[in-house]
């Protein structure tokens, strides 16, 4: 039925967060089960679903499927690992909700954990994969080009080319997320900024900034998923899910001077179809923003703003406090925290819950969350409410 | 076809016959590494994404990007340099042509 919640979120919890070795990614998905757990109020023989994500900066089996026995659960109906490098976690929420719709699993729990920093090397070291844009293994090695931000600034590069934007427009979403995260308990980053500020941090990548990438944070964090009508008996306001979608395409489909429809636009029309809303309906939005440019590019993909338009409805200050499209209203990846997907959809949570404190939006009606990987290549999107129904 | 590509997406061949480019490019985006990666990449360098007349895009380096300055769209020329890497010279433009 149209409009009607597909599934809730009724849990959700996190691990210490810190800059410092804390422990093993294991240790701490643990530890953000275990709160989100307590968080619903359901009891571990209700939980008969795991889901599980880590990045690819820590070994493959660092967050295991083990840590069902970890936690205690007994036998359980879903079981797996979700690997859509950003995508990931909202591809979770997704498979969650597609297996309690089909009477597979009752109370699914999701949970992505990652220790970037470690105690010997700086956070910026933590992101120096060797990239793959030319798509021939070891070919883009040989001239220099390392780490995600590069890859990031080289599709920077060319949208601001393109649409006349500039270092003005970077700088002014960096802010926009510093005030927000200036009233976020959680978030690392809560000094206020100011563009004079913005232009005196030094350069990454040209054209980034520190204060243009997401600084790598070890944590973990974790939502439970249940069936929207069952949700409505348990301890915490439900989070309703309304509408999904994936997309996944080439790389080069941020070259927004093409006209052509991107993944990451497929992916949220797909999501708001399901929802049975049009773009104007959504409120606020959570972005997968580790780097400035994801959010014009993610906004223009929503079609919340017309191709390269973006930037300047950043710049007016729309998408801060007081704005007319609040996004990434706990500071995002670049003031709040870099838990890669899971920093997204637990700020809808925290919104749509009305626990946002003093960042609480009003408008938190339709929110609109999105997870994106590689470079923007891998692309999933969730409608969240905290109405059961959109009608 | 993109060099990722194993494929063919007609017919699903997987055989691949090589054919000579014809050198000409433009500079699709680039960007200057500030930040110390690597030491066997001395910052600042630039990096460019190349798009190839015969459509497909690499990546590689503008010779002289310092000097000559690297602007999106200039038309570039294919070269090896000493050690047989291919790199992109910059190409002198009186008329810009698509």
């Amino acid at each position: 039925m149209p409009n009607q919640a597909l599934s809730a979120i009724t849990g959700l919890g996190f691990s210490r967060l810190s800059r410092e070795p804390i422990g093993s990614p294991r240790s701490l998905a643990l530890s953000a089960m275990r709160a989100a757990v307590i968080d619903s109020g359901l009891g571990l023989s209700e939980i008969d679903g795991l889901l599980l994500n880590q990045s690819a900066q820590i070994s493959g089996d660092a967050v295991p499927l083990k840590l069902r026995q970890d936690l205690g659960l007994g036998d359980i109906r879903l079981h797996a690992s979700i690997d859509s490098k950003g995508a990931s976690v909202i591809q979770m929420l997704q498979m969650a909700t597609l297996a309690i719709r089909h009477g597979m699993a009752n109370a699914v729990l999701c949970v992505f954990s990652d220790t970037p920093v470690g105690s010997d090397s700086n956070s910026g070291a933590s992101y120096v994969n060797a990239s793959a844009l030319t798509g021939i293994e070891g070919w883009d090695q040989q001239y220099g080009l390392i780490g995600a931000v590069a890859n990031y600034a080289m599709a920077a590069q060319r949208y601001m080319s393109h649409y006349g934007s500039d270092e003005r427009h970077l700088g002014a979403y960096a802010i926009s997320c510093r005030n927000w995260a200036l009233h976020n308990p959680m978030a690392q980053q809560r000094e206020p900024l100011s563009f004079e500020q913005y232009l005196a941090s030094r350069f990454i990548v040209e054209p980034f900034r520190i204060l243009d990438c997401a600084l790598p944070i070890n944590g973990a964090a974790a939502f439970i998923v249940t069936d929207a009508v069952r949700a409505r008996t348990g301890v915490r306001p439900p989070v309703y899910i309304h509408g999904m979608g994936q997309c996944h395409g080439s790389t080069d489909q941020w070259a927004h001077d093409r006209e052509e429809i991107t993944a990451g636009a497929r992916s949220a029309s797909a999501s708001l179809q399901m929802a049975g809303i049009a773009p104007a309906a959504v409120t606020c939005c959570q972005i997968y923003d580790p780097f400035s440019i994801c959010a014009f590019v993610a906004l223009e993909d929503f079609g919340l703003c017309k191709k390269g338009e973006a930037p300047d409805f950043v710049l007016d200050g729309q998408t801060g406090p007081g704005g007319t499209m609040p996004v990434s209203t706990g500071g995002g990846h670049l003031s709040g925290y870099y838990l890669q997907g899971m920093t997204p959809i637990a700020e809808a949570i925290i919104q749509a819950r009305g626990d946002g404190g003093e960042r609480q939006v009003s408008a938190n009606d339709v929110i609109l969350v999105n997870g994106s990987g590689g470079l923007f290549e891998h692309h999933a999107t969730v409608v969240l409410s905290p109405r059961r129904s959109l009608a | 076809m993109d060099l990722a590509q194993r494929v063919c997406r007609r017919d699903l061949n997987i055989e691949v016959d090589w054919r000579p480019a014809s050198g000409t490019a433009r500079l699709y985006s680039y960007v200057v590494y500030r930040r110390q990666y690597s030491p066997a990449f001395a910052v600042p360098y630039s990096v460019a994404w190349v798009e190839l007349k015969e459509g497909p895009r690499l990546i590689s380096t503008v010779a002289a990007a310092r000097e000559s300055g690297l602007t999106i769209g200039m038309a570039l020329r294919a070269d090896f340099d000493d050690s047989g890497r291919l790199i992109f010279t910059p190409v002198a433009e009186t008329s810009r042509t698509s």
